[in-house]
């Protein structure tokens, strides 16, 4: 039973997406918790979800693309409603995307309760994106996750300087006339498409905690910005794989619920172990520990 | 037609919208919204513990447990950022993720089905509050939700009402607040106490996430409309009612879930007031910007001709072309303030020239300050 499954082709799907997707995340979630905008990451789960479920409300297409579009076309919304909002009126952005976040939820239920009268199979199977599924992937989402996060791991290796310019040092990148905007802009574009492709992994719920719990546990092991990337890549890809491989082995347990459980579980030992922060480590090497190595008196 | 059942939900609504709104306006006033989503996402750990043991405990019993599970994930965030592990925002929502993934499994385990219907936690069962009765000596006293509602609510004022001073001080200058012995961090566990406690016992009417929209939603709509502490918290109340009223009589008719509904149209509610609000909106903001623009290009327009008269005193005008070559505005801009410049009064057209007539002039010598230099010089002597 154990060998159907674990030589199983629905296995390795689920393993490689979840795990290829925990990567991504975990990689995209340095930029987020340097940017300071987890809750913008949370709601743009919900805004996919609510995207998704009106496109199945007025278009009632299985059309992948044509989901995927709507879901992308109300991430972008409520992502340019934020900032424009936020911005012009001087409120405190968090505040902005907290609200944000908790309407489209509420607007997601809404469209739960409303296409369950009219009987939309489609809206049906959407159900599980609250939690999240992953053993309910099929090949061609598993692809398409895996050649959005592939796209998007390129474009961050590709731009990686530009972006730790425009986050770290605004004053750097405009005379060094790099377009702010539009770095700012990519870096959310490619939030929100491996939040698209995510959800049904992970789940509207946990998407957020999937980009911030990697990147705040490799924060804990490194200050350097490229090594901490690659941390929380890894993170994010072992919490992913060992999520689904849990899921997929126990019908009962949701992906996404189990994902953010190991995910957590690395970020306790971090906090316990990691060189410099850790817990356990500062006890030992007294108060006065240096994370540059030097220890003082 | 409404039953009496119906009624019995709006009140239930209104109580709760209400008691959220409370807690709403110091986070506003204090722009930290990680109380309510870490309390929101956290406080499933404890309705989990309470689903599990719901065969021995009553149900009445899940508000605390939930108050107790997002206290904890407030305090736990704050411990993590207190031991500089990492920065605020993402100890909150790290810690509230993984009490809410801990939750989630713990019901998953105990119905023994992969995505039971967690539809209680996500979208609360506002239809069934009226059925959980109070009975005493064999009359009904209404439903249970009313009395545990209307107790928060009461506790939320009475809260606000005798510390509104140290509420206000520590929300608005924490430094001063600290400075004059105010126990800024007693402060901070009594308004995180009121948040959990109202998100823990309105969570069956709102579900737990959208329980966050009810508290943030309605003072964050009404700062565009108030300033003070006290005014904020009657407009936020009355934004609250109409919310609810609106909300309700619109899933009325389409049958759809009700606080999702009022969720949508508290939202819709912000989203208007940001765009339109008298003053505060974008809308006016903007128009006032640019009214101000224009009224600036015309004092610089006709300061401009004024200095050109100086300088060439065989020409004493420009042409239009040349202001706007001059100031590099662009061309409609320069011609509406030509043409504004003429309508007023200030300039005028001599033989194909733009020229400054005598009240131009002197609004020119106003803006450059001219005048006045003039007045202190006869002055002076």
């Amino acid at each position: 039973m154990l060998n159907d499954i674990l030589y199983g082709y629905a296995f390795h799907t689920i393993l490689k997406g979840s795990a290829a997707l925990g990567f991504t995340a975990g990689i995209l979630g340095v930029f987020i918790i340097t940017k300071k905008s987890s809750l913008m990451a949370g709601a743009s789960a919900s805004a996919a979800l609510a995207g998704m479920l009106i496109s199945a409300a007025f278009t009632g297409t299985r059309n992948g693309s044509v989901i995927m579009t709507a879901a992308g076309v109300m991430c972008l919304l409520s992502f340019f409603l934020a900032k424009f909002i936020a911005d012009t009126l001087k409120i405190n952005k968090f505040m902005v995307h907290g609200l944000i976040a908790s309407v489209n939820f509420g607007l997601c239920m809404v469209l739960f309760t409303y296409l369950r009268q009219e009987k939309n199979a489609l809206a049906a199977g959407m159900e599980k994106f609250i939690l999240g599924e992953a053993s309910t992937l099929m090949k061609s989402e598993a692809d398409a996750a895996l050649y959005v996060c592939a796209a998007s791991v390129l474009i961050t290796a590709l731009c990686i300087k530009r972006f730790k310019a425009v986050l770290f040092s605004p004053e750097l990148a405009r005379t060094a006339h790099i377009p702010s905007a539009f770095y700012e802009t990519l870096m959310f574009l490619m939030t929100a498409a491996v939040t698209i492709v995510g959800i049904q992994t992970v789940g509207i719920l946990f998407m957020g905690a999937l980009f911030v719990i990697p990147a705040v546990t490799a924060g804990l092991w490194t200050r350097a910005f490229i090594p901490a990337a690659l941390i929380s890549g890894l993170a994010g890809g072992i919490s992913g794989a060992a999520g689904g491989f849990l899921s997929a082995l126990q019908s009962n347990i949701s992906s996404g619920p189990s994902v953010i459980i190991f995910a957590g579980l690395l970020l306790l030992i971090s906090a316990l172990l990691a060189p410099g922060k850790g817990l356990l480590i500062k006890k030992r090497a007294g108060y006065f520990y240096r994370p540059s190595g030097r220890q003082t008196k | 037609m409404t039953s009496f059942i119906e009624l019995e939900i709006i009140a239930i609504t209104i109580l709760a919208a209400l008691a959220c709104a409370v807690p709403g306006t110091i986070i506003a006033l204090r722009g930290s919204p990680f109380i309510t989503d870490t309390s929101a996402k956290s406080s499933v750990f404890g309705f989990a513990a309470g689903f599990a043991s719901a065969w021995w405990l009553p149900s009445a019993a899940l508000i605390p447990l939930g108050t107790a599970a997002a206290l904890f994930g407030i305090w736990a965030a704050n411990k993590i950022r207190a031991a500089k592990l990492m920065e605020k925002n993402s100890a909150a929502s790290s810690v509230s993720s993984v009490l809410l993934a801990a939750g989630i499994l713990i019901i998953n385990g105990f119905t023994g089905v992969s995505g039971a219907d967690i539809s209680t936690v996500t979208a609360g069962d506002l239809a069934f509050v009226p059925f959980d009765r109070i009975k005493a000596g064999g009359y009904d006293m209404g439903p249970a939700a009313v009395y545990i509602l209307g107790a928060v609510l009461f506790f939320n004022l009475m809260c606000v009402l005798v510390f509104y001073k140290e509420i206000k001080l520590s929300s608005m200058d924490e430094g001063y607040a600290r400075s004059s012995q105010l126990k800024v961090d007693a402060v901070n566990i009594l308004i995180s106490f009121m948040t959990a406690l109202t998100a823990a016992s309105a969570f069956r009417v709102t579900g737990a996430f959208m329980a966050a929209a009810f508290i943030l939603a309605p003072s964050l709509t009404a700062r565009f409309y108030a300033k003070r502490l006290s005014a904020l918290i009657i407009t936020s109340a009355l934004i609250c009612v109409t919310a609810c009223l609106t909300g309700f009589g619109l899933a009325y008719r389409a049958n759809v879930l009700i606080a999702g509904t009022i969720v949508c149209v508290m939202g819709a509610f912000f989203i208007i007031s940001a765009a339109a609000a008298p003053e505060t909106g974008i809308i006016p903001m903007l128009s006032e910007k640019k009214k101000k623009r224009f009224r600036t290009g015309m004092l610089i327009a006709s300061a401009h001709l004024y200095l050109r008269e100086k300088e060439s005193p065989e020409g004493k005008s420009v042409e239009a072309a040349r202001l706007h070559t001059a100031m590099a505005w662009s061309g409609s801009f320069t011609g509406k303030i030509i043409l504004a410049l003429e309508r007023e009064g200030l300039a005028e057209e001599r033989n194909g020239l733009l020229a400054l007539t005598e009240k131009g002039r002197e609004k020119a010598e106003e803006a450059l300050g001219i005048k006045m230099r003039r007045g202190l010089e006869t002055k002076s002597p």
